[in-house]
């Protein structure tokens, strides 16, 4: 079992992962720019390798979710 | 008698037809020809055939005047079955109109009014609805029946259940009963509540036999009672999914793109045209939905979906593809190998359940022979889904639009927040105005850091289609007026150079006669998808702003994105082994583990920030066209890059982003790395760290711990001075083992909100500072909020009052016990938290107290996340507020009580009766925004954070 963690919204009804078009679009119609929140976040990490740039992004986004700026901000999870 | 031909005709021309059919049939596939939705066509038929008993005519000569294939008439039996579901069908549409106008409020004179049906009509598809309600318990028991047969185990069916269900505790207590009289065993499990040593009570209903033991033993299983069903009539009956229908491929006609890619299919692509008036691939009175269409069992495509008038004759579908005839063998999609899914796409619902669930949701239809089939459209989204009325205007956004657009629309949002300050300053609860003062000055921070500004009134987002028919400056959209002038927006937003400025056309005939009143469609010529970031017709949406005074500025598409084509440019080859991104099935997942693919391991969320970060910071800096083009390039294969597997690694180095990331965002002094984020708008959500740290200080003046500063109105904080041991990770096993150091522990917080001075995170330019300022005084109105709170001192508790109002001091204590007691999502996520928090325990025996109970507050918060639990809320009613008011509730109990109260209700209850709910700069902006035209109350409502009755009842609008 592996997963995939993607930072979004309560209220955003679309899939991060598949659709992720259509999660934008909603992403951004609302203002709330999660993806540029997360990139500003994860500044410091950029060329870290890529197994540790996954533990990093899920650290980032538990701790984007628990400041919880725009009120809505929750962790997606899929697991395959 | 009029021939067949010439009835059947009359049950197309709309309405009226009734009254005066009489023209030759359509020609067509169908006997009962095209031209118009099947719902319209069932009506009419119902219509006609009342018409003709009405007159006398026999059932036998009715049936005999309508043709039913070539020299063929109806049977009677046919004719009955099709007669009966068309007017039940009526019926239903009408409580369900009926029902909604009088959940908003509506008086029976007024839903008549706008029916164009009598007063008692409209009471008896009221009490019609009563009714539906009743039936509604035995469907309910059936239901509870069928999925604890289906689970095998044990299904939850305590209180708000019924809130998924979309009926009432009543009718779901009769269910329960229903079903306890058919011998299935109903218990209430007592659980443990978190951390605390109360016990929470789970109601379910097992096998029949079963026993409490086996219930408790299988609390981690216990089933929510709608899992896998979904409804088609608002809860009145359930489906289960079914496998989807599929379609003969000979039904569709695939319209291919030319071979130098720019006619034929790639200008609609992503369009699945449809034949009107064919059932299994109805539309019902919907103008359009995204759908999935699985083909001859084992393919499928997807796309928007709407009606055509030009279908080639001998097919039903026209499917768009902006592949060539070359490449007809990647038109449609495999299915993917999971029964359950085999589209690929699942979408969330929107009730905070962290897991992935399917709800496709699939439509039913009546065939010829008056039997029940399921359509072969599997609906993703449908009309009505796409509209979002935009309430705020992203800083990335308005950033590129220039300082005085910025300037104008922030000042616009903060003097909502000053008038919001000023509702609460008024509030006349001492309680209820230092909650809500500490919430505004916390919501003033976080606005400082999210940056924010008001909306353009009108703007919304909408799905685009095209229509090749239409200039190239024009844009059919219902929603606005004729002649105005609108901006469409797509994002990722490079720059004024991807905005359109377009001129509403709402006569454009093709689009009119397929998007008729459409609720949330706009027609565009494809070209103008082009300029918006390479958009595309699956269901692309914009966000469209009026534009009449010209304020949204935006320029010709630049030269260097003219034909870029990503998925041209950057497709890896359909040999390669190596794929974008990581594996989103167990199918892919397999395919991984056996070396057949490998996945470079693309994030597109991750991806799509930085390079949407970098051509902000690009703008803002005013870097040349031809560099922002390189970077938004870039954007265009990233946001592709996942699902049509692109190359983006070579898109990178095409277009020297790295050159680009070193010039505009520099790179780190520590280890020359690339920065991300530069400028204010950028990096105002950044992270930074700070030591641990408690929020108050000891004030040695009042010998108590205080929160606020009283002069400065800012938080106090103080540094724990925890420290611990830092740990590396050992490169050859990947452990991490201790160093022997030992460490601060710090916190993470964002770099706005720690900096007191918003213009030292700016690099200077102009819509930085107007950003800085904007920030700044968000933070100062902030602390003044504060200041206030601590000046107000705690409201006073009178013994009398509690004594005088004492029924009203029971009932508000019940309602708090009753808001606090855990809902059934909350029992399950209590439950599957405990099986988590043993799961834990028995990794790690050895845990330290504090270890335990901070392991079962992440068990806590996961099962809650996952479980999707909502918090319900007290209302008072006047006299239970009056008791407030009085004094009845110690301060202490009082602040308990209104943290679960409906903050609505309160601010109704507390706002100064003279204002009707509204305070006189909200009413004076309510009235401003409904004389806009096309403005609606639901809308103003919405943009004043009010219910619609608040609004109403504040201005004195009419019911009706």
């Amino acid at each position: 079992m592996s997963k995939i963690v993607r930072l979004t919204t309560t209220d955003n009804p679309h899939d991060p992962v598949n659709d992720f078009g259509a999660w934008w679009d909603f992403d951004h119609m609302k203002g709330y720019n999660s993806s540029e929140r997360l990139a500003a976040w994860l500044t410091s990490s950029a060329d870290l390798p890529s197994e540790m740039q996954e533990e990093i992004q899920e650290e980032a986004i538990d701790e984007i979710v628990s400041l919880n700026l725009t009120g809505v901000d929750t962790k997606f999870v899929l697991e395959v | 008698m009029a021939d067949h031909d010439e009835d059947w005709s009359a049950l197309q021309e709309g309405e009226e037809a009734a009254e005066h059919y009489g023209t030759p049939r359509h020609s067509g596939r169908y006997p009962w020809g095209s031209g118009e939705n099947p719902y319209q066509r069932s009506e009419n038929f119902y219509k006609f055939v009342k018409s003709q008993l009405d007159k006398g005519i026999s059932k036998k000569d009715i049936a005999k005047s309508i043709s039913d294939g070539p020299n063929k008439h109806m049977s009677i039996r046919k004719m009955n079955a099709l007669y009966s579901n068309a007017g039940a069908d009526i019926r239903r549409r009408n409580v369900q109109r009926a029902t909604r106008l009088r959940d908003k409020g509506w008086g029976y004179s007024a839903i008549g009014r706008a029916m164009g049906l009598s007063d008692n009509t409209v009471r008896s598809l009221l009490n019609e609805e009563v009714q539906n309600r009743k039936d509604r318990s035995l469907s309910t028991a059936n239901l509870i029946e069928t999925r604890v047969k289906e689970s095998g185990g044990f299904i939850e069916v305590g209180k708000g259940s019924e809130a998924r269900l979309q009926i009432s505790s009543t009718k779901m207590a009769n269910a329960i009963n229903q079903l306890e009289a058919r011998g299935y065993p109903v218990f209430q499990l007592r659980v443990p509540q978190g951390n605390t040593h109360n016990k929470t009570v789970v109601t379910v209903v097992g096998p029949k036999g079963s026993t409490y033991k086996d219930a408790y033993n299988a609390l981690d299983k216990i089933e929510t009672i709608d899992k896998g069903y979904y409804t088609e009539d608002g809860g009145e009956t359930f489906q289960k999914v079914e496998p989807p229908k599929s379609i003969d491929s000979k039904r569709i006609y695939i319209n291919y793109t030319s071979d130098d890619h720019k006619r034929g299919g790639v200008e609609k692509d992503g369009v699945i045209e449809l034949r009107r008036g064919v059932d299994d691939i109805s539309l019902k009175d919907a103008h359009y939905a995204q759908v999935r269409i699985l083909v001859d069992g084992d393919k499928y495509m997807k796309g928007m979906a709407l009606y055509s008038d030009n279908i080639p004759d001998g097919y039903d579908i026209v499917y768009n593809t902006n592949k060539t005839k070359a490449e007809s063998d990647k038109v449609f999609k495999k299915i993917k190998d999971d029964p359950d899914n085999p589209f690929g796409a699942t979408i969330r619902t929107d009730d905070e359940s962290s897991e992935p669930e399917l709800i496709l949701c699939q439509r039913h239809y009546t065939d010829k022979d008056g039997n029940r089939q399921l359509s072969v459209l599997n609906i993703v989204n449908e009309e009505g889904n796409w509209q979002q009325w935009g309430r705020t205007l992203s800083s990335q956004m308005l950033s590129k639009q220039g300082p005085a657009l910025a300037q104008r629309q922030l000042d616009i949002s903060f003097e909502r927040r000053k008038e919001d300050f000023e509702e609460i300053k008024a509030l006349t609860n001492k309680a209820v105005e230092y909650d809500q003062l500490i919430q505004f000055a916390d919501s003033c921070d976080s606005a400082a850091v999210n940056l924010k500004a008001a909306a353009i009134p009108g703007s919304a987002s909408h799905v685009i289609l095209p229509f090749p028919g239409m200039k190239e400056n024009e844009i059919y959209a219902p929603n606005y007026e004729n002649g105005s002038r609108v901006a469409c927006i797509r994002y990722p937003h490079g720059g004024i150079f991807e905005i359109a400025e377009l001129t509403v056309n709402n006569n454009v005939p093709e689009a009119k006669s397929i998007l008729g009143q459409a609720k949330d469609a706009v027609g565009i010529h494809p070209s103008v998808a082009a300029k918006l970031s390479g958009a595309d017709f699956d269901g692309d949406t914009v966000t469209v702003i009026p534009n009449d005074t010209g304020d949204i500025r935006s320029r010709p598409a630049l030269d260097q994105l003219k034909g870029y084509e990503p998925k041209v440019l950057y497709r890896r080859p359909d040999d390669s082994i190596v794929k974008t991104g990581k594996p989103t099935s167990r199918e892919d997942r397999e395919k991984a583990k056996r070396g057949e693919v490998i996945y470079d391991g693309f994030d597109t969320q991750a991806e799509m920030g930085k390079v949407s970060n970098l051509i902000t910071d690009m703008t803002i800096k005013d870097a040349p066209t031809a560099e922002i083009a390189r970077a938004v390039r870039h954007s265009m294969t990233v946001i592709d890059a996942e699902k049509h597997n692109l190359d983006w690694k070579t898109s990178y180095e095409d277009n020297g982003i790295a050159e680009l990331k070193r010039t505009y965002q520099g790179v780190s002094e520590k280890n020359g790395a690339l920065k991300g984020a530069s400028t204010l708008i950028s990096q105002a959500k950044s992270r930074v760290y700070v030591y641990d740290r408690k929020e108050g200080q000891w004030d040695p003046v009042t010998k108590r711990r205080i929160y606020i500063d009283p002069k400065t109105g800012e938080k106090l904080w103080e540094e724990t001075g925890a420290t611990r041991m830092l740990y590396k990770r050992d490169p050859d096993t990947g452990i991490k083992v201790p160093t022997g150091k030992i460490v601060r522990v710090t916190n993470r917080s964002t770099k706005m909100a720690e900096e007191k001075d918003a213009h030292k995170l700016s690099s200077g330019y102009l819509i930085e500072e107007v950003y800085a300022n904007h920030a700044n005084r968000l933070k100062a109105l902030a602390n003044e909020a504060r200041k206030t709170a601590i000046s107000l001192g705690d409201p006073e508790y009178s013994p009398s009052a509690a004594k005088t109002y004492a029924k009203e001091v029971e009932d508000i204590n019940i309602k708090y016990l009753t808001a606090t007691a855990n809902k059934p999502v909350q029992r399950i996520a209590q439950a599957y938290s405990d099986h988590l928090f043993k799961l834990i325990e028995r990794e790690n025996p050895d845990m330290s107290d504090d270890d335990r109970k901070k392991a079962k507050t992440r068990c806590d918060n996961r099962a809650r996340k996952e479980k999707g639990v909502q918090k319900a809320s007290i209302k008072f009613t006047d006299r239970e507020w009056e008791a407030i008011q009085a004094g009845a509730f110690r301060p202490s109990r009082l602040k308990a009580i209104l943290r679960e109260a409906d903050k609505d209700n309160v601010k109704q209850h507390a706002l100064p009766k003279s204002w009707n709910g509204l305070s006189p700069a909200k009413r004076a902006r309510a009235r401003a925004m409904l004389s806009r035209p096309n403005a609606t109350q639901y809308e103003v409502a919405q943009a004043l954070g009010v219910s619609v009755t608040t609004l109403m009842n504040a201005l004195n609008l009419p019911k009706a």
